[in-house]
């Protein structure tokens, strides 16, 4: 999988993808994300997803949400650099490496909290 | 336009490479008798080192059965042919001409081969690929010769011939232009190696471009063994230095080396320019990590590499290199786990060699892709993350390492690395292999091949940027 595989992936599967750059980092941004399952389901978040261009694309072990969904500190979270608003939600993938595996882990760390 | 200068090209070694898989489906085809030659196009990727330049073929454009060649004894495509193959030329790849002789070894041209190449293709190629023309020829021994043709300038094009033409798979098989690299002489010092696996397997042994990557525990051993083998060009990469915690387990460092903060690199380099064998021998000194500039493009001027690195990242792009520029990659590792009063309570260490027609390190489960995240990111060198984690992790990422378990890596990796030289799994085994100490048995998994979803696979021979 490459990187800008998933980036056609999540835009062909109806989410709003932009890209973000801070402090020389660019994170690929997807709008409009509706939590299904969990605490929040049904909420509506943003999520950014380092954006790296080795291959095959190795994704961060973390997910960046905004808003906050946890607790700062809890459920393996942390500050995230792309800004105050963002939650770093620190999260290993091992699992398949395809557009459509990665997009359903994204899905599951939120439906999980 | 010609995106090219041969100014580019400049005191560059060529070379050719491609998967096993290709070999045999050209040898299918080529194949016509003791009468017949035969003739087809393909299209290859760049690969540059910093200083090789190679054509990895990445897809045949087989002639059609009827029309697209002139057989006669001798061979000629038609235009009809060459027209299809330009027009049908994948974005950024160059073409080739690949074309069988009725002789073994390695092919001089014909005046008609030279015609053929220089004068009715070689402008064509290079004004709609802006990528040299690169021709070869098969012999009915499975040896190939290749040559590069170079814009010199108006219709003028000037043939460099290739050094090495590699055929990567579950052997690395290499053919070699007699005169840039010809067989080394057999010396006395190497009589009881030879007596072993035979002078023609020395021959290629020594022929064969290794680099190391690490010059650690496992890697100074490595280097040494390679040097006293017999290897003639040995590429060692590393940005390291030499401390104090080093000397238990770095092969001909010492305490005043650590004192002066000698690099790894030349501490090994020191090592086998005395040790070596090989009437004429190079040790290559690359002070830079794999991950920068220099130390990937050494790699990729490799026909081997050995993986001595314990870092996820590097190896990472290791595993990339085996398959998307057909550079197998020897890996290995150990895992010591320690009680929390000290003691040992057990080590393994397997070693395996990855590349086309073999599993890839995640799919033998050597490398976890959030491992490299996280090294990527720097997370695995934070203590305050290593603390937060499991034991069980934290003893994954823990290390440790004793002198005899790196002897015995480095000693099956350089077996791997022979065989695969050798095309004889009787020195390395059948797959990868992993070694229990207790009870002391070694086991070997069957798996051979990446997994239907595996993400590497796909990129063999593209010849893609490693890091981005």
């Amino acid at each position: 999988m490459l990187v800008d595989d998933f980036e056609l992936h999540a835009s062909a599967a109806g989410l709003v993808v932009g890209r973000l750059t801070v402090s020389d980092q660019t994170y690929l941004h997807l709008k409009g994300i509706r939590i299904v399952g969990g605490t929040h389901d049904g909420k509506e978040c943003e999520v950014a997803i380092l954006r790296t261009t080795e291959s095959p694309w190795v994704p961060q072990a973390a997910v960046h949400v905004r808003p906050h969904l946890v607790t700062m500190g809890q459920a393996c979270s942390q500050a995230s650099p792309v800004g105050t608003d963002w939650q770093y939600l620190s999260r290993r993938f091992d699992k398949a490496p395809s557009p459509r595996g990665f997009l359903a882990h994204i899905f599951t760390v939120l439906a999980e909290l | 336009m010609h995106g090219y200068q041969a100014a580019d090209f400049e005191c560059v070694d060529f070379s050719v490479a491609f998967t096993d898989a290709i070999d045999r489906n050209l040898a299918q085809h080529l194949a016509k008798g003791r009468f017949q030659e035969d003739l087809t196009f393909a299209y290859w990727h760049p690969s540059r080192g910093a200083s090789r330049y190679t054509a990895i073929l990445h897809r045949l454009a087989l002639p059609d059965a009827d029309g697209d060649r002139l057989l006669q004894g001798n061979v000629a495509f038609t235009a009809g042919y060459l027209e299809r193959v330009l027009s049908q030329r994948p974005a950024d790849c160059g073409v080739a001409l690949l074309h069988s002789h009725l002789g073994p070894g390695w092919q001089a041209m014909s005046e008609d081969d030279v015609i053929a190449e220089r004068d009715r293709l070689a402008g064509l190629v290079a004004s709609t690929a802006n990528l040299p023309l690169v021709g070869l020829t098969w012999g009915t021994d499975g040896t190939w010769s290749a040559r590069f043709w170079l814009r010199r300038g108006r219709h003028q094009y000037e043939r460099q011939w290739a050094s090495t033409v590699r055929a990567v798979g579950r052997r690395l098989r290499v053919s070699y232009q007699p005169e840039l690299r010809p067989a080394p002489p057999s010396p006395q010092s190497q009589a009881a190696t030879i007596s072993v696996w035979g002078e023609s397997t020395q021959q290629d042994l020594a022929r064969t471009r290794v680099g190391v990557v690490g010059l650690g525990s496992v890697g100074s051993i490595v280097a040494e063994a390679l040097s006293r083998t017999g290897v003639q060009h040995v590429a060692l990469i590393d940005h390291d230095l030499i401390e104090v915690r080093n000397l238990d387990r770095t092969l001909g460092a010492y305490p005043e080396d650590a004192e002066c903060k000698i690099s790894k690199v030349l501490v090994s380099k020191r090592l086998v320019d005395r040790s070596h064998t090989a009437a004429s021998f190079m040790a290559e000194p690359v002070i830079d990590s794999l991950l920068g500039g220099d130390g990937l493009a050494h790699a990729l001027d490799c026909d081997l590499l050995i993986s001595c690195v314990d870092r996820p990242w590097p190896r990472h792009a290791l595993n990339t290199i085996a398959y998307a520029h057909l550079i197998p990659v020897v890996d290995g590792g150990i895992l010591a786990r320690v009680s929390e009063g000290g003691k040992l309570v057990h080590v393994d260490w397997r070693i395996h060699t990855v590349g086309p027609d073999r599993a890839c390190l995640y799919c033998i489960d050597a490398l976890r892709r959030s491992d490299v995240a996280l090294d990527r990111d720097g997370t695995l060198d934070d203590p305050e993350y290593i603390k937060g984690l499991s034991a069980a992790e934290r003893e994954r990422y823990g290390r440790r390492n004793v002198f005899a378990f790196s002897l015995s890596v480095a000693a099956h990796q350089v077996l791997h690395a022979v065989a695969l030289v050798a095309g004889n799994e009787r020195v390395g085994g059948t797959g990868p292999q992993t070694y229990h100490a207790y009870p002391g048995t070694m086991e070997v998994s069957a798996r051979q091949e990446c997994g239907a979803e595996c993400d590497v696979a796909p990129l063999t021979a593209t010849a893609c940027s490693v890091l981005g």
